[in-house]
């Protein structure tokens, strides 16, 4: 569904209503996104919101390892 | 079962979970807190559900919100292993429970599944035969990025997880997978084989209620991934 939603629009943003994230979830999801789109893609088009202030270490490790995985 | 151990087993209506009667009648107590009954861990859509139940037992005794989170967090990443590694295919895949002792600042929470067992589960990856081979699979289960199934969603993070976090908060966990056991409160480590087989997998957190359990500090202590300066994550989240 995401990459569908990449595919039809420019930017998307992502409302995590402040629900704490579990670490699979995460890589799969946002890390999925990172690791499709590459850094300077993913900063110009996805916009994630109200991720819970535990969860932000851990997105920024899925970001981290997504970013990798993606070479760009 | 012995007589002093099936009270307990009916008072955590074990043979409901199962499906049976129970053999004896024992008077059903208010948990007030202090334990929550066997569940059954039947479809993956109730893992968010259970967890939450079997979490609550940290509210109970006072804890924190971070705490109540940080064990959820946990127990889904638990559960949902169920589900995804223990290739059971019958209709109920593995049993939870908790249980508090107030006097005694202790809580625990055990998760058993009867599924392949850690071992089989992990040799799918090739990639670890050679630990495998050499080592404890309970033990290596709980190592960050250990995961039988890489590039598949899977990256490892359940058990490592869970093992951080009660090592900083002093609390103990034990994975038990068929005959193989791995113990550790974070200082000290035993693992070895057991007389006693379990045909899956069973894991025991145990914590101490007068500290906090914080997901945030474990996630911050995992390996920075090089190659990107936190410059690169300073976009609005």
């Amino acid at each position: 569904m995401i990459a569908q939603m990449l595919s039809e629009s420019e930017g998307i943003e992502v409302d995590f209503d402040g629900h704490s994230l579990t670490p699979s979830f995460a890589d799969e999801f946002i890390g999925g996104i990172a690791a499709s789109l590459g850094l300077a893609e993913f900063r110009r088009r996805v916009r994630l919101k109200n991720i819970p202030d535990d969860s932000v270490p851990l997105v920024r490790h899925v970001l981290g390892r997504g970013f990798s995985r993606s070479g760009k | 079962m012995p007589e002093e151990i099936a009270g307990y087993a009916s008072r955590m209506q074990l043979w409901q979970a199962i499906g049976l009667q129970p053999p004896a009648d024992v008077n059903a107590r208010d948990p007030r807190g202090k334990f929550v009954p066997l569940a059954r861990l039947d479809d993956p859509d109730v893992v968010l559900d259970r967890a939450v139940d079997l979490a609550a037992i940290s509210t109970a005794y006072g804890a924190d919100r971070e705490t109540t989170n940080s064990l959820e967090v946990s127990l889904q990443e638990i559960m949902n292993n169920c589900f995804a590694h223990a290739e059971i295919g019958a209709e109920l895949q593995g049993l939870a429970c908790a249980q508090s002792w107030p006097r005694g600042h202790l809580a625990q929470i055990a998760i058993a599944d009867h599924g392949v067992g850690i071992r089989r589960s992990l040799s799918a990856n090739p990639d670890l035969k050679a630990r495998l081979d050499a080592g404890n699979a309970c033990e290596l289960a709980t190592q960050l990025g250990v995961t039988s199934k890489p590039n598949m969603g899977h990256a490892g993070y359940g058990l490592a997880l869970t093992r951080q976090l009660l090592a900083a908060n002093g609390g103990t966990l034990l994975v038990q997978s068929g005959t193989e056991w791995f113990i550790t409160n974070g200082i000290t480590a035993r693992e070895g084989s057991s007389l006693c087989l379990w045909p899956g997998t069973l894991i025991v957190l145990e914590w101490n209620c007068r500290k906090p359990l914080r997901v945030k500090d474990v996630y911050q202590s995992w390996p920075p991934v090089t190659g990107y300066s936190d410059d690169d994550f300073e976009f609005p989240l």
